[in-house]
């Protein structure tokens, strides 16, 4: 009988459907917001598929780069390689000459391009001939050096689809006087999935590098520009500058940074839904959004950025106008939002209401409750489910605002990891703590935010005149 | 229990299916299309079976995809995507009823409903016309954790897995709410069968 009911339900259900002039409308105005970028906010880590070493080391260090050094801390000038992207090109710096490829059980991987320069190495591969179901996801990658050491990555992705493994991953430099090394590629054994994966597990490539150019390798070179951005008075929080371009067959790549003036803000990023580009004839240019550069230390710089302009019939000058930016706020000592106690033995279930509304640096949080919750399934350090507090967040007075909070008590818990994605009443932030919940007097502290600044800027930008 | 193995396969192997879906997307913007084609219809489904009216339905199911979209490189493939897709879903219904200045509802009245109807021929029609009545009657008198319950498993089309991250609780409760509730609201559906003849 309940069978039956559940077929009442389904056969319901599936006679409901969107009309297909709503599907392939929503689906235009989803590809007209790709025609100006591929995705709002920053840096690469969040645009290629998540790194795990990247994910750890980024989540300990924070690099703050004042906006004079953005460029300025990269040594040297530099030029474009494309499918790499900038390149410092020196006396010094090293290329593989030729492709190199290692074949295994019917797979073929093939290193397509290394350079190494003074402040990264880039890799390019991809991986063939696997299995179209190998579900195979080659999360760990890493540089093996002469000596026993390993260069972690700094940066990039990788996608598989159709059983074709394509990767461009950012490394640390090299060691001087390295020209050689393994590339040192795996599946991630803690993978779920490892037990479907009927490819190859891991893949150990030798390599050596040389100052000698691959014959057909053609580097672009990279102009300085100073074109900086005139604002309403009120955005004068933020200033966009575009500092170097790099002109293409098909467009050019523009640089830009930003600079803050916000201590808590650590990173900016254009919200590309809604940044025009129009030329002097007030014709509108399409705009694609590009990686961003590591700065030395492999750390990506939050205050960068590139988009290309995908045209290069155009009436000079080009007028960008920028309407909202992602401002990442980062709160290094954490800020205490609320207290309350949760005696000695927080239980599952166990709730206390806060309904406080906080201001934190100008931007007001309502916090309704706070909850035990315990993890779904064991995704922690511990080897037990471990508990976390889940905080109600129902109104902030900045729009599209995500923040991360971190709570201390009594006892030795300590935050282990979180929930990702926006949060909302029903949908609260969650951090699960291994080594047991913090209890007694317990202060929650907000750590980071992430919300949209809507604002107006304009930037002016004149195309070098010498392209060739 | 066959039958559970079964599903757990199928939702791992849709599940693993997302996360190719994402990577490629994150990669390429053109890739998120096949995300949108196949999570199109539940989301819709979802919101329609809460709001009973096709406008509102088709502008937060817009709003989802254009903020998944956008969000996109936000997501850490931790727990299914479709879990992170109906988070942004219940967040924007939410956010749909505080602007709208009205308490969150559960209950749509039936002669509010706005159907559409599909069908090619009357009799058809009458018959699609009344299993949609027959579901909204079925939802109302749910509480609002009830009503998100069965949406996501038959609107939504979510395993007990992804619910239970949607929800945060054990998948087994997720698989154990489900049941009782309906084994309740067939008690309920025979009761007042019972009360009529």
């Amino acid at each position: 009988m309940t069978k039956s009911l559940e077929n009442k339900i389904n056969d319901a259900v599936q006679s409901v459907e969107p009309s297909p002039e709503f599907t392939e409308t929503l689906w235009k105005e989803i590809r007209a917001a790709s025609q100006i970028a591929h995705a709002p906010r920053r840096a690469p880590r969040w645009r290629w598929l998540p790194i795990t070493a990247v994910i750890a080391l980024l989540a300990v260090i924070l690099l703050i780069v004042s906006p004079q050094q953005v460029w300025a801390s990269l040594r040297g000038l530099f030029d474009f390689l494309p499918g790499i992207g900038l390149v410092q090109d020196d006396q010094t710096t090293l290329y593989l000459y030729e492709p190199v490829s290692l074949e295994q059980n019917g797979a073929t991987l093939t290193i397509d391009q290394v350079v190494s320069d003074a402040n990264q190495t880039v890799v390019s591969y991809r991986i063939d001939g696997l299995p179209n179901e190998s579900h195979c996801s080659y999360n760990i990658n890493h540089l093996l050096l002469p000596d026993g050491k390993k260069l972690l990555p700094t940066g990039g992705g990788l996608s598989n689809e159709g059983g074709i493994v394509q990767a461009r991953i950012q490394f640390f430099a090299l060691p001087e006087g390295v020209t050689q090394a393994t590339l040192y590629t795996a599946v991630d054994p803690d993978d779920p999935e490892l037990s479907a994966c009927g490819a190859p597990k891991e893949w150990k490539v030798d390599f050596t590098l040389s100052t000698t150019k691959p014959a057909d390798m053609e580097l672009l070179p990279v102009v300085e520009s100073t074109a900086e951005s005139t604002a309403e008075a009120e955005d004068t929080a933020v200033k966009i500058s575009i500092d170097k371009s790099v002109a293409l067959d098909d467009g050019y790549i523009l640089y830009g940074s930003f600079q803050l003036s916000n201590p808590y803000w650590q990173g900016a990023g254009i919200d590309f839904r809604t940044i025009t580009v129009r030329d002097a004839a007030g014709r509108e240019i399409p705009l694609e959004q590009e990686d961003v550069l590591s700065s030395p230390n492999g750390l990506t710089d939050d205050n960068v950025f590139a988009i290309k302009v995908a045209a290069r019939d155009f009436t000079p000058p080009l007028r960008l106008h920028v309407q909202n930016l992602w401002i990442m706020a980062v709160y290094t000592e954490g800020i205490p939002v609320f207290s309350f106690d949760a005696g000695p033995d927080p239980h599952v279930g166990q709730n206390w209401e806060i309904n406080k509304e906080v201001d934190v640096d100008g931007i007001q949080i309502y916090f309704r409750d706070v909850e035990v919750v315990e993890e779904p399934t064991d995704q922690g350090r511990d080897d037990s489910l471990e508990k976390g507090y889940a905080i109600t967040v129902t109104q902030s007075s900045a729009q599209n605002f995500s923040g991360g909070y971190s709570c201390e008590g009594q006892g030795e818990g300590r935050p282990d990891y979180g929930t990702a994605g926006p949060s909302s009443e029903l949908y609260p932030f969650i951090l699960y703590y291994s080594g047991g919940l913090p209890y007694g007097s317990v202060t929650c502290s907000i750590f980071d935010a992430h919300f949209l600044l809507p604002g107006s800027w304009e930037i002016e930008w004149q195309p070098p005149l010498a392209e060739e | 229990m066959d039958q559970n193995i079964l599903e757990d396969r199928i939702s791992m192997r849709q599940m693993h299916e997302d996360a190719e879906l994402v990577s490629a997307s994150q990669r390429n913007p053109a890739a998120f299309e096949a995300l949108y084609r196949k999570w199109l219809k539940p989301v819709y489904r979802y919101f329609y079976f809460r709001l009973g009216n096709v406008k509102d339905a088709e502008d937060l199911t817009a709003q989802v995809f254009l903020n998944a979209y956008q969000d996109l490189p936000r997501y850490r493939s931790r727990g299914a995507f479709s879990a992170w897709l109906f988070t942004i879903a219940h967040a924007r219904l939410v956010d749909h009823y505080r602007r709208d200045g009205r308490k969150a509802a559960r209950e749509v009245s039936i002669e509010q409903l706005e159907i559409p109807i599909s069908a090619a021929d009357l009799p058809a029609q009458a018959a699609q016309k009344g299993e949609i009545e027959q579901v909204f009657a079925l939802l109302k008198g749910l509480t609002e954790k009830e009503q998100t319950l069965i949406r996501l498993r038959f609107m939504a089309e979510l395993s007990y897995k992804e619910i239970g991250q949607v929800l945060h609780c054990k998948e087994d409760t997720a698989r154990k709410s489900v049941s009782r509730l309906l084994e309740r609201i067939k008690k309920q559906m025979e009761n007042d069968h019972d009360e009529v003849s």
